[in-house]
């Protein structure tokens, strides 16, 4: 008898604080915009009855929640207000913020999401480029049920050609946030078309949608303030040395002709040789993707040629963006200062970046000039 | 009291080294001396060697007694046995509350302490009514769960290490560093003192250099969750979490399909603290039908009440609970733990023959 009298007592005991699935509002993404010296959050509900119900035309299938307060919890608060269900974040996929709030400093806001026991620290973290991030929550896809798992998709399909899902993780950027010499960088996201059309089913009525999202250049920040954004040429260099490209595709000019180039294999390795000795290794294997040049790519001399005036862009564009970075961006991206932490601790303090020497070295395979031995041309 | 083998006493020992450690002494270790945190777990392993020799030579020197039963030929008084027993009584209240602290910040937040509780106490007490047999029985199986959910987050980690975030080394100060050891070895070694209460002769096939070859492979693991925390995090993010040994199970992604693991791989933790308490309890029990004769009858439900209440009373933060039991539960694991061993030890020295008696 005691024995069964035990068990009940350990079973029912879960009953206590129990939640059904039906009273949880599953919250899939939230996005964090400043409003008149208030924070405005808005989380975006996947489990509302709309997403199953939902087919008059104009009706958008997804629900987004907005409220206002002097904190993120405050205004998580005043949505649970509105909300009949309690918001539940273990399946958040993403955050996004504006800029605004970027140029204010992220940590300022950070402290929720990561405190918070519900969420995971796996979600990613982005920054709209220009608008307000609760209307990123509500442009809708033709291919996905949801704009979070749109977002989600957006940032895990371009793994394949780039790794962008470590420096868009939240956790990542706080963790290189809060390390000694080290100014962390956020992707962004972008609204292409009318945002207002793009929430509306209609967006996916028609063979090319409105609205769309996608990808947008890299966010540089300063300590944990939002700064500029790159270019998008300085974006694609900026994931090379980052590792995180797996493709690069770079057109350059070749006896004034336009060649490009597709590489599908890219390494870089940055090394402290010294205090204030960087070296910078890349390693780039690729094809002749195009050319309009007349050039004999059957000629083993010219192809030589055309991977050295590869090598020699490459070089230069590197060169130029970390002279960027050290003298007129001054933020630390690359951890050169946090290499320079790790390996002389107590020389840290009298390390400045714009007085390391960073030396880049470059090498360019060509692989394959593609199935044809030279350019098309009219040949009469 | 039933035989158990040699095997099962070695699975007490993984058991009892882990307990805690990843709830609380890590995090000490952690702020204490940073990147050096995993040197300083070396450091405690060596110096844990200590009592695992004192515990270890009394067992081989004294096989049919138990730390109790010697102390009472020894002393020939209660005293010692029962500043053993209140001792005994804080480490169990503070193991607990460390359990019911870990349950409730990472899944069952919203749900009282109290309720909690209970459910905790009530397998706790049931397994300890059982007897020494049965506690082995259930760490033995539990040691084969505990192995597998080690293996799991071992592999599903690899792909996350960063070995360049352990650098740079050694800049902590040497006091610093021996503090963080001595904390790792008076939390976590030195409560292998309560297997003193199986004596060497219930023990089938006993072996000390088993039960040292299975002191060193669980300490090896310890160090190897310590570097993989600092590896995978950073210290800076590290020194971020409450529980970073839970928040990289976050991270766990077993050939890039299982992942959200980390609800059931952090099972193990609370593994660990249940066959601990359970032996604590089990220990309590022991002394209290000893000495306190006219209370054994209720002695194991007054434990576990006891446990229960002062548990959810003691502490009402986890920083004020980790505080008392970095600061102060230090001193009163150094002096139950080893001193009190320390003592029973020089004394049997000086007077084998009251024991042979």
């Amino acid at each position: 008898m005691k024995k069964y009298i035990l068990i009940l007592l350990l079973l029912l005991s879960g009953c206590q604080n129990y939640s059904e699935l039906n009273q949880l509002a599953i919250v899939t993404a939230a996005g964090i915009d400043k409003d008149k010296g208030k924070y405005e959050v808005s989380v975006l509900i996947a489990n509302s009855p709309k997403v199953n119900s939902s087919n008059k035309e104009g009706e958008a299938k997804t629900t987004v929640y907005k409220a206002k307060g002097k904190t993120i919890g405050e205004a998580i608060k005043m949505i649970e207000l509105k909300s009949p269900k309690e918001l539940y974040f273990s399946h958040i996929n993403c955050i996004i913020i504006s800029d605004e709030i970027g140029k204010e400093g992220f940590l300022k806001v950070a402290d929720y999401f990561m405190r918070n026991p519900e969420t995971r620290n796996r979600f990613y973290l982005l920054q709209i480029d220009k608008g307000k991030s609760s209307d990123v929550l509500k442009i809708i896809s033709p291919l996905e049920s949801y704009p979070s798992q749109s977002i989600k998709t957006l940032i895990e399909s371009s793994q394949t050609s780039s790794n962008i899902g470590d420096s868009a993780s939240y956790s990542n950027f706080i963790g290189k946030t809060i390390q000694k010499g080290y100014d962390p960088i956020m992707t962004t996201i972008k609204i292409n078309g009318d945002k207002d059309k793009g929430s509306k089913q209609s967006n996916l009525e028609t063979t090319e949608p409105n609205t769309y999202l996608s990808m947008g250049p890299i966010a540089i920040y300063k300590n944990d303030k939002f700064k500029r954004l790159s270019s998008n040429k300085e974006t694609e260099l900026i994931r090379v040395l980052n590792n995180e490209n797996k493709e690069l595709n770079y057109s350059f000019k070749y006896k004034e002709k336009n060649v490009n180039m597709f590489s599908n294999m890219t390494k870089t390795s940055i090394k402290l040789i010294d205090k204030n000795f960087i070296s910078v290794d890349i390693y780039i294997k690729g094809d002749i993707f195009e050319t309009d040049s007349n050039v004999n790519l059957n000629d083993y001399k010219e192809v030589y040629k055309i991977n050295k005036k590869w090598q020699k862009n490459i070089k230069k564009d590197v060169k130029k963006l970390i002279d960027k970075i050290k003298h007129k961006w001054k933020c630390d991206i690359f951890g050169f200062g946090n290499m320079v932490y790790k390996k002389y601790p107590d020389y840290y303090k009298n390390f400045k970046l714009d007085k390391i020497n960073v030396n880049v070295k470059v090498k360019t395979e060509i692989i394959s000039t593609g199935s044809l031995t030279k350019a098309i041309k009219e040949d009469k | 009291m039933k035989n158990i083998n040699s095997f099962q006493y070695n699975t007490f020992i993984w058991f009892i080294l882990r307990a805690g450690f990843l709830e609380l002494t890590l995090t000490s270790i952690l702020y204490n001396v940073k990147e050096d945190s995993y040197i300083a777990a070396i450091i405690g392993t060596i110096l844990g060697i200590i009592p695992l020799f004192i515990l270890e030579y009394l067992k081989n020197k004294c096989p049919k007694d138990n730390l109790i039963t010697l102390n009472k030929k020894l002393f020939k008084s209660r005293l010692i046995n029962i500043i053993i027993l209140i001792g005994s009584l804080i480490i169990n209240v503070a193991t607990f509350w460390i359990l019911i602290h870990f349950a409730n910040s990472l899944f069952l937040y919203k749900t009282s302490l109290w309720i909690i509780s209970l459910v905790l106490i009530i397998p706790i007490y049931y397994t300890s009514s059982k007897g020494m047999h049965v506690i082995a029985k259930v760490s033995q199986l539990l040691f084969y769960i505990s192995v597998i959910l080690n293996v799991l987050i071992m592999t599903g980690l690899t792909g996350e290490i960063n070995l360049n975030n352990i650098n740079p080394i050694m800049r902590s100060k040497p006091d610093k560093l021996l503090l963080s050891s001595v904390l790792f070895t008076a939390l976590n070694t030195s409560k292998l003192f309560f297997l003193s209460i199986i004596p060497k002769n219930k023990i089938t096939n006993y072996n000390s250099k088993k039960n040292i070859i299975a002191y060193i492979l669980t300490c090896v693991n310890l160090i190897d969750i310590t570097l993989s925390i600092i590896c995978i995090f950073g210290i800076d993010l590290t020194l971020l979490y409450e529980y970073p040994a839970f928040q990289i199970l976050k991270r766990v992604n077993i050939l890039g399909v299982l992942d959200r693991l980390e609800t059931i791989l952090s099972v193990e933790a609370i593994l660990s603290l249940f066959i601990n308490l359970t032996i604590i309890t089990y220990y309590i029990d022991s002394i209290i039908k000893k000495e306190i004769k006219k209370i054994s009858k209720y002695s194991l439900p007054l434990i576990c009440t006891f446990t229960y209440i002062f548990s959810n009373i003691l502490f009402k933060t986890y920083q004020s609970g980790e505080a008392f039991i970095s600061n102060q539960m230090i001193y009163i694991f150094v002096i139950i733990c080893i001193i009190i061993p320390l003592i029973t030890l020089f004394k049997f020295i000086k007077n084998p023959k009251i024991v042979k008696k």
